[in-house]
């Protein structure tokens, strides 16, 4: 993937980029692991952000300058020996100044479970991070575990507990135990991974073994979960496709309703691009909507080349994007909205700033399908009422 | 050195120099600020400036822009980078009138000179101001780099004071930002008093230029007091150390003025002294009660205005500080005003009758 790529549209420069670090990234997928602890070893100002939307516990070297100077190596160490008073295991993320001086972090004598993570922000994106993490993490297939993995979940996706909480409940439904998330649970299934990997986005891969396929809408969940009941013993899957039958079915009818009465809004979808493009397939079969444009936070995972998809990594091609492709809808973050503020907004991409959730939504699977579609059409129908 | 002596240095926690300019510069409504640093960096902060803007009920966003700092120019240098990226916000946008540069904790490390890139010819004034992320400092050195930097746009040759009176230091991410000012400004008015410039908060580039024309600084606190001390010494522009606090304070606070400016200001005080009456007396239903304070973690200094509030407080309502009192809302920042300390006794009764 070519990051420069998203940095600069046109060789302009970027202007109030919106999308986290690399850094971030890492931190974002290892906080799933409750029994993991995690060091950020950095300055206030790099721990300060993902402390913020990332609620549980990080510890931070929280560096100074005379450190800097004198090498920061006694200060992680102490920082370290206390994250281990809590956890067992603990990994130790790099950030950006620690990484130009070129210490080598590998080459100090920490104890056992300690491991590090070498995800400065300057080296990309937000997956880039992501990815860093599960390779730092080194899992590893079990051939006698059963079950079937789960990836994608992040804790930075508001998504991100109800995607885990869908993906389950389709397993579980299916007579499939769950093996090991990335990220979630114990760290210690890292070790002992499932053969077969569902995705509940398809942004965020790395799992190790044979991807089944994702989990991003109805007939995504059915032919993944095809795909395994060819490969697993013995999965009862009829239920799972009963309930999809009848939530297409809901799906038709209030659809069908909707468009004799309106006529199918034009969409701009924003956000991470495996999620952006399964949200514009999914509204453009059940809706007749006109995907107007997709605006993609990172390097693309969509094959439809039909879709008018634009990098929209900072507000200036933000604004440029809902600019000329006039959208009467807007599905993205609380950047868009902010863009956008006349317009019906549907939020699916972090952050989302002044909308209060409380429960755990997913956007994948059976339920978020439905999600999606009646957020859809309860937006449109509060700014069309007739 | 022994570094384990700085294992409890408060300025580890104290935030980044690059957040406390941004807190400033992006109060500059037709200015823009370029960060000479990775976008993650930027990215924190426009998050963190989302989310405040969206707490106060606002859409706003600051426009800030990016050298894009990445590892190639890590190894290369960013220089060129940041000087296309000045030259690319300057061309972005026909409405600007200023930029302002800020450097990161990774250009630094490298040593990029971004005050050089700043100093070449560009069609709009480039202002730099030294942050250097935490290798500058903390919050609060970016902070007062910037409220300096900012001053130095102004002309030593001012042609004379007005009776008016800037506000300087205003903390721009402060929740009741706008209502402190609110309540200062009542005060100046019933003095007859009229603000020049919010030294930096809301305003334009050409508003910076006047900020020697006032007869008097207003500073937000003590933590500017080295910026009353720069603007007093470069523009010979006296200063008030803080915004008025708690009921005595504000009485405190007219008088000073009244001496300052010469003034008679028996009716205002008279005004001021009626309304704290009613105030005390539409609260008369907490007296006596018995509470406990706690300490906010943050709270590292030992600021006398803070305690006077809670003693005056006590005294007023013949409140008791004990350990198994109900915990009430401590009055840090000290409420401004008359009107900020009755909102304070509403926070208080809340719990009191909860």
């Amino acid at each position: 993937m070519d990051d420069h790529h998203y940095k600069y549209e046109g060789g302009r420069a970027c202007m109030n980029p919106v999308w986290p670090c690399a850094m971030t990234g890492a931190v974002s997928c290892l906080s799933g692991f409750d029994d993991l602890g995690i060091v950020i070893h950095g300055s206030s100002g790099c721990f300060f952000y993902p402390a913020t939307i990332i609620s549980r516990p990080l510890s931070c070297t929280f560096l100074v300058e005379e450190e800097i100077i004198m090498g920061t190596e006694e200060r992680l160490s102490e920082t370290i020996s206390e994250a281990l008073e809590h956890f067992s295991k603990v990994a130790v993320v790099n950030t950006c100044v620690p990484s130009v001086i070129g210490e080598d972090l590998h080459s100090m004598n920490v104890p056992e479970g300690v491991f590090f993570v070498d995800s400065p922000g300057f080296l990309g994106n937000f997956e880039n991070g992501h990815r860093i993490a599960i390779e730092a993490l080194n899992p590893l297939v079990d051939n006698n575990r059963t079950g079937v993995n789960i990836e994608g979940v992040t804790q930075f996706d508001p998504f991100h507990k109800g995607n885990l909480m869908e993906a389950k409940r389709l397993l579980s439904l299916s007579g499939i135990n769950t093996a090991t998330v990335f990220s979630g649970g114990s760290v210690s299934d890292i070790e002992k991974c499932s053969d077969y990997t569902i995705g509940t986005n398809p942004d965020l891969r790395g799992a190790p073994g044979k991807f089944a396929g994702g989990l991003l809408g109805i007939s995504e969940v059915r032919s993944t979960f095809k795909f395994l009941s060819e490969k697993l013993d013995d999965p009862d899957t009829d239920p799972l496709f009963r309930e999809c039958d009848k939530a297409e079915e809901m799906i038709d009818k209030v659809c069908d309703k909707y468009l004799r009465k309106f006529n199918p809004p034009r969409v701009a979808v924003f956000g991470f691009s495996g999620y952006s493009c399964k949200v514009a397939e999914i509204l453009r079969r059940s809706l007749d909507v006109d995907i107007a444009a997709i605006g993609q936070r990172n390097a693309g995972v969509c094959g439809d080349s039909s879709y008018n998809i634009r990098d929209a990594c900072d507000i200036r091609s933000i604004s440029g994007i809902i600019e000329e492709s006039t959208p009467d809808l807007i599905i993205g973050s609380s950047y868009e909205r902010a863009l956008a503020p006349g317009l019906p907004f549907v939020g699916i991409t972090p952050p989302l700033r002044g909308i209060i959730s409380l429960h755990s939504c997913p956007l994948c699977g059976i339920e978020g399908e439905l999600w999606l579609i009646e957020s859809v059409l309860n937006a449109c129908m509060a700014n069309n009422p007739q | 050195m022994n570094s384990k002596n700085l294992h409890l240095n408060s300025r580890r926690f104290s935030g980044c120099t690059l957040t406390g300019a941004l807190s400033v510069t992006t109060q500059v409504k037709d200015g823009i600020t370029v960060i000479h640093g990775p976008e993650g960096c930027v990215h924190h902060n426009l998050s963190l400036f989302h989310a405040l803007s969206v707490d106060n009920g606002s859409l706003e966003m600051p426009v800030l822009s990016c050298s894009g700092m990445d590892q190639e120019r890590i190894i290369f240098g960013g220089e060129d980078a940041l000087e296309n990226s000045i030259r690319d916000a300057i061309s972005s946008d026909s409405g600007l009138k200023s930029v302002f540069v800020l450097s990161t904790c990774v250009a630094d490390t490298i040593g990029d000179d971004a005050g050089s890139v700043c100093s070449k010819d560009y069609d709009l004034p480039v202002t730099f101001i030294p942050t250097s992320g935490f290798l500058g400092g903390v919050f609060q050195n970016g902070f007062e780099n910037a409220l300096k930097n900012l001053a130095l746009q102004c002309s030593e040759n001012v042609s004379g004071k007005k009776m008016t009176v800037n506000i300087v230091g205003e903390k721009n991410l402060e929740f009741e930002v706008e209502s402190n000012y609110s309540e200062l400004n009542r005060i100046l008015e019933l003095l007859g008093l009229s603000v020049n410039i919010r030294h930096v908060r809301g305003c334009k580039t050409g508003d910076l230029y006047s900020v020697g024309d006032a007869a008097l600084n207003i500073l937000r606190d003590h933590s500017v007091l080295k910026v009353g001390e720069y603007l007093m010494e470069r523009y010979g522009t006296g200063y008030v150390e803080g915004f008025p606090i708690g009921f005595s304070g504000t009485l405190e606070f007219i008088r000073k003025l009244g001496d300052m400016f010469a003034m008679d200001i028996s009716g205002a005080l008279g005004f001021e002294h009626d309304l704290q009456l009613k105030i005390i007396d539409e609260f008369d239903d907490i007296c006596g009660s018995s509470v406990c304070f706690i300490y906010p973690e943050q709270l590292t200094i030992d600021d006398a205005s803070v305690r006077s509030v809670i003693d005056e407080l006590c005294g007023l309502f013949n409140l008791k500080i004990r350990k198994d009192g109900i915990p009430v809302p401590f009055p840090f920042p000290g409420p401004v005003g008359s009107t900020g300390t009755k909102r304070l006794l509403h926070r208080w009764r809340r719990v009191l009758n909860g």
